[in-house]
């Protein structure tokens, strides 16, 4: 296929002194013109526009993560502006909802898990830090993906390294998953045979991971200085072998953190030793070799992880552009226009628009890898503004067809999150309590740092010889608690935690969970909502659903989160609780949970429903009804 | 009287689910066919599986099987721990057992079980699932594979629940479809969550809501007629019919007679044995029952004895209470455990992790009770006979109920698995 640039060039040039978000109106346009030529080639009507009230709650939930607030439906449909869909966008663009929404969707690609202990002393914390700050400065693409796959040094040091650490002593593996995320390139068969039905070999395989094979994720926590000597001291007091035991591994535990460790190191590659092949012969070295494009040089200055991150997000690699893109795309139209996302074929892929994919892809790079203009110029098109299709359904695996956008269930996230956007309206300004992760690495840090490992041991032999009755686990916690007195003074206070969040508790009107899905632990605890609801178990990239099940229909229905909080405690309940005769209840009900207002047959349907003296149940039983139906949860 | 008022309210219930169920949500009940023929009108098996249900004990951290099941008296390695015999000749368990031992003529131990993974996480996983962990795929654990393979038995409770455990633990869905997910109840005594309207909600106001809601989407259906929707529409169905299912009933173990409870004992294990057997007798395929805290690294035999007494009465108890409401014969009960703990003592008195051989027990659902199948060396250190590997283990509870473990089934990326990997059934067993 001929490229799309020159054209592109013309446009871009031509408006190359105003500014970028009229240069990506520009770059709508000729995407417009494609899905106009597509029309035709597929020998369909275009599509309706969307009316104000579906394009505002699809955008909401697709860029703020979140269905609008009754006030941000009434002021968009209010204004008069010409404009007003692109300034909604720019201005969903800048706001703290956009972080929320795209970590969510980072989180299920990347795996970021923030429970499990080896999670949490293994740096994801830091990922998922490092991650939403990524978002905030609207990182370019190609520097994020650059920034993990090169990344080095403890957690704290540098919050992508995580990237490593999600695949803590399984270098093979974490090949495979970098090339599905980011080259949409499948190759994880090959780990123990030539791929079936594509061309990866074996060989190719173990070529490809001896770039970063030598990139270690763990150290020995005996390397380093501090715990060595912390160890040497112990040794040389007077507790005796019992208690020494139980303060060893009190101190393993505390001190795990200092364990991960991004480094690189010499450490090579050899082929398996069943491997059956006749290219290669078994348990032979590896050299680094990539499977497609130009090799890239290897030097003393340069590792090879840098050589591979080269090779990766060069301009040269079409499938960097292709694959993030595509990916985009998906986001905001419902599927790819190539479908699986991250299983494109080495060659001859099949996009549903060709032109477009292409012209995506060759876009990317000349705005910067800019995620936010790429977001801006998609939601702006006439492919974002049009219609969903009824019969057309978001499915994993179909491509995009043009003319039949699908409709969607939200996701997990969306589902809370705009749950909790119709309970508590500063839904996007409550920040998230203290974090025990975080303060526990920030405590191992303050200690190492201020005191010395001879007074430390001293604090433990003063604690020994106090408590010397107590059993182990209570000897443990009495140690971690006295070490966690110390780095106090220092600003991090573990022992604090319970407090703040009981006086939380106490002058909030809600509780410290009640906040953006991106703020809280993921995977969650077992029966939480996000769970029911199918978010990522954070185990396998994407692998977050929104299939159907029967807990989810018991949460809307019976759980205290909807008959006790918002049928109760929301904006809403206060408003027909203030008023029954309000003759606004019912567009504010409606708006407020599908962000439009009634239909002459809807009004004509609840108000029979009314009885002549209205009550707080009825509009409860109402509020409840439309939320347990599927234009509640669904997406047009 | 006051039974029979009980009973009234039964009915009317019963009957106010089938109206919604017809009239609300518009969708009758489709007749099942019963699992058991489709799969045998599809394969020819010689053995004729009893099995239909499987209660399935997973033991997490790890099981010192020299402190239970393959004890080595005399051996100084032993510790204080004592063998005790049991119902069946020539099989003894340790002291920590007493009841136990009574049940042991319907029990098979595998006392040669090796497995490949030393650290819990992939251990865990490959006892669930047959596989080693890896990073492109999930496989699916037993309970999902029953559900997919020969679905549901009961129309309205879910075919795959895991009692005290969550999703973070191995062996749920997979690669399959969610809908075979296990069900998570993590505290036995309270049942299933939100099963219930709240108490200001009157079956009037719900039915109400419901209205409302199939309103809603009716009004809509015309323009989203798909089968995903429906997915949900059906699982309203299903969510409303339970509500007021006579089977929800299974999920409460309150209505246990205090003799049942005495019988289980006050533990958590305990009652998610208990909520086990009401499930099972409500034909729920696959019940797992997480009993965890078994990595004993300190102070082994203390915690081994603190851990084995709620096993030992529940699991007693399971095998005594099934066997006297004439289950036993078609519930397979199996007691796994990621790996063995190592013979030496370390310096804290505790075991560590020794997944060169372990024990594992399989009783019921058509297994000879009274046999150890295996043997390890005077030490417990080593397998001298009969190596069993954790996917034979698996294939034998497959076999047991039926399901083909040498068929090859494909994910959706095309790659192929098996119910049980590569295992191969122990078929002596039965």
């Amino acid at each position: 296929m001929n490229s799309i640039l020159p054209f592109l060039l013309i446009v871009l040039l031509s408006f190359s002194l105003t500014f970028a978000s009229e240069e990506d109106l520009a770059i709508t346009e000729v995407l417009d013109s494609m899905s106009s030529k597509a029309y035709k080639n597929y020998g369909i009507k275009p599509p309706p526009k969307t009316t104000d009230y579906t394009f505002l709650r699809r955008v909401y939930l697709d860029i703020a993560g979140r269905i609008p607030t009754e006030a941000e439906v009434r002021s968009f449909v209010n204004s008069n502006q010409s404009n007003k869909r692109s300034l909604l966008i720019d201005h969903l663009l800048d706001s703290p909802s956009y972080v929320s929404n795209y970590y969510n969707k980072w989180a299920d690609i990347l795996r970021i898990r923030t429970t499990g202990r080896i999670s949490q002393n293994g740096g994801n914390y830091h990922f998922s830090k490092w991650l939403k700050d990524a978002l905030q400065s609207n990182m370019p693409y190609n520097d994020m993906v650059w920034e993990m796959v090169t990344s080095e040094g403890h957690p704290w040091e540098n919050g992508a390294t995580g990237f490593f650490f999600r695949d803590f002593g399984m270098p093979l593996d974490h090949m495979a998953n970098t090339m599905q995320v980011f080259l949409g390139t499948q190759i994880a068969c090959a780990q123990c045979h030539n791929h079936p039905y594509e061309k990866w070999t074996q060989k190719d395989f173990y070529e490809l991971s001896a770039f970063t094979f030598g990139t270690k994720t763990g150290t020995n926590l005996f390397k380093d200085d501090y715990y060595k000597s912390l160890r040497n001291e112990m040794r040389k007091s007077s507790l005796n072998d019992k208690q020494k035991q139980v303060w060893n591994q009190t101190m393993r535990q505390l001190f795990d953190p200092l364990r991960y460790k991004v480094e690189e190191t010499s450490s090579s590659l050899k082929l398996p030793s069943n491997y059956a092949y006749k290219d290669a012969k078994a348990d032979s070295l590896v050299q680094a070799h990539v499977p497609f494009g130009e090799m890239p040089e290897i030097t003393e200055k340069k590792t090879p992880a840098v050589a591979f991150a080269e090779w990766m997000t060069s301009t040269k690699n079409p499938r960097f552009s292709l694959m993030a893109t595509n990916r985009v795309f998906s986001w905001m139209m419902g599927s790819g226009l190539i479908e699986p996302v991250d299983n494109i074929p080495p060659e001859d892929y099949e996009s549903s628009m060709p032109e477009l994919s292409k012209f995506l892809e060759e876009v990317f790079p000349l705005i910067d890898y800019d995620l936010k203009r790429l977001i801006r110029i998609l939601a702006n098109s006439e492919l974002y503004n049009s219609q969903s299709h009824p019969k057309q359904m978001a499915t994993k695996g179909k491509p995009f067809i043009p003319g039949k956008r699908s409709i969607r269930r939200m996701s997990a996230e969306q589902a809370w999150d705009s749950l909790m956007t119709i309970l508590r309206e500063d839904i996007d300004l409550v920040q998230p309590g203290p974090n025990r992760t975080e303060l526990q690495y920030e405590a191992v840090l303050a200690l190492v740092e201020n005191y010395n490992p001879t007074q430390l041991v001293d604090q433990a032999v003063e604690f020994f010889d106090e408590n010397k009755e107590i059993g182990d686990n209570k000897q443990k916690q009495g140690i971690r608690k006295i070490y966690f007195n110390l780095t106090k003074e220092f600003g991090v206070d573990i022992n604090g935690i319970r407090k703040e969040l009981k006086r939380r508790t106490k002058v909030e009107s809600f509780p410290p969970n009640f906040i953006r899905a991106s703020e809280l632990p993921s995977p969650p605890q077992a029966g939480h909502f996000l769970e029911t609801f199918g978010q990522s178990d954070r185990d396998l990239i994407e692998n977050s659903n929104q299939s159907a099940s029967i807990p989810q229909a018991l949460e809307l229905l019976n759980s205290s989160l909807i008959n006790y909080r918002i049928l109760h405690q929301s904006k809403l309940a206060k408003k027909w609780k203030s008023n029954l005769y309000d003759p606004d209840l019912m567009d504010s009900i409606f708006i407020t949970l599908l962000s439009r207002i009634p239909t002459s047959k809807e009004m004509a349907y609840f108000n029979q429903m009314l009885p002549s003296i209205p009550n707080n149940s009825i509009f409860e039983d109402i509020t409840s009804g439309i939320i347990n139906s599927k234009t509640f949860l669904f997406i047009e | 009287m006051i039974e029979s008022l009980k009973r009234a309210d039964e009915i009317s219930r019963r009957k106010f689910v089938g109206y919604l169920a017809k009239s609300c949500l518009g969708v009758g009940l489709a007749s099942t066919i019963h699992p058991f023929q489709k799969i045998f009108a599809a394969q020819d098996i010689p053995y004729r599986p009893k099995a239909r249900n499987v209660i399935y004990i997973y033991l997490s951290g790890g099981l010192s099987h020299i402190d239970s099941f393959d004890t080595k008296p005399g051996q100084e390695i032993q510790g204080p721990v004592e063998s005790i015999k049991t119902s069946a000749d020539d099989l003894m368990v340790s002291q920590y057992f007493p009841n136990l031992a009574k049940q042991m003529d319907k029990v098979a131990v595998v006392r040669s079980m090796f497995s490949n993974q030393g650290a819990h996480a992939p251990g865990t996983y490959y006892m669930h699932t047959s596989y080693p962990e890896r990073g492109t795929i999930k496989h699916p654990g037993l309970g999902a594979w029953v559900s997919n393979i020969q679905g549901n038995t009961n129309s309205t409770l879910p075919g795959n629940i895991r009692i005290n455990g969550g999703s973070n633990m191995p062996g749920c869905a997979g690669y399959l479809d969610s809908k075979h997910n296990p069900l998570f109840i993590g505290n036995p005594s309270k049942g299933l969550q939100n099963s219930k309207s709240p108490k200001a909600i009157t079956e009037e106001r719900l039915k109400n809501r419901i209205e409302i809601a199939n309103w809603m989407d009716h009004n809509h259906h015309d323009k989203y007629d798909h089968k995903e929707l429906k997915a949900y529409t059906e699982a309203y169905q299903s969510a409303v019919k339970l509500m007021s299912s006579e089977d929800l009933k299974a999920f409460d173990i309150d209505s246990e007679p205090p003799v049942m409870h005495e019988l289980y004992g006050d533990s958590k294990f305990g009652k998610g044995c208990l909520l086990a057997r009401r499930l099972i007798e409500n034909d729920v395929r696959f019940v797992e029952i997480v009993h965890g805290g078994w990595d004993t690294h300190n102070d082994n035999f203390d915690r081994v004895e603190e851990l084995s007494e709620p096993l030992d009465i529940g699991l007693s108890a399971l095998l005594i209470d099934l066997e006297r409401r004439g289950l036993l014969d078609q519930t397979l009960i199996a007691v796994g455990t990621e790996f063995g703990r190592s013979s030496k003592l370390n310096a804290t008195g505790g075991r560590n992790h020794h997944p060169q051989a372990f024990s594992c027990l399989l009783a019921g659902g058509g297994i000879q009770g009274g046999q150890a199948y295996g043997k390890t060396d005077e030490y417990g250190a080593n397998i001298t006979e009969n190596r069993v590997n954790v996917p034979d283990y698996n294939a034998t509870i497959a076999y047991a109920l039926g399901l083909p473990t040498d068929k090859v089934f494909y994910s959706p990326e095309g790659r192929p698995f098996q119910v049980a990997g590569s295992g191969q059934p122990l078929k002596v067993l039965f």
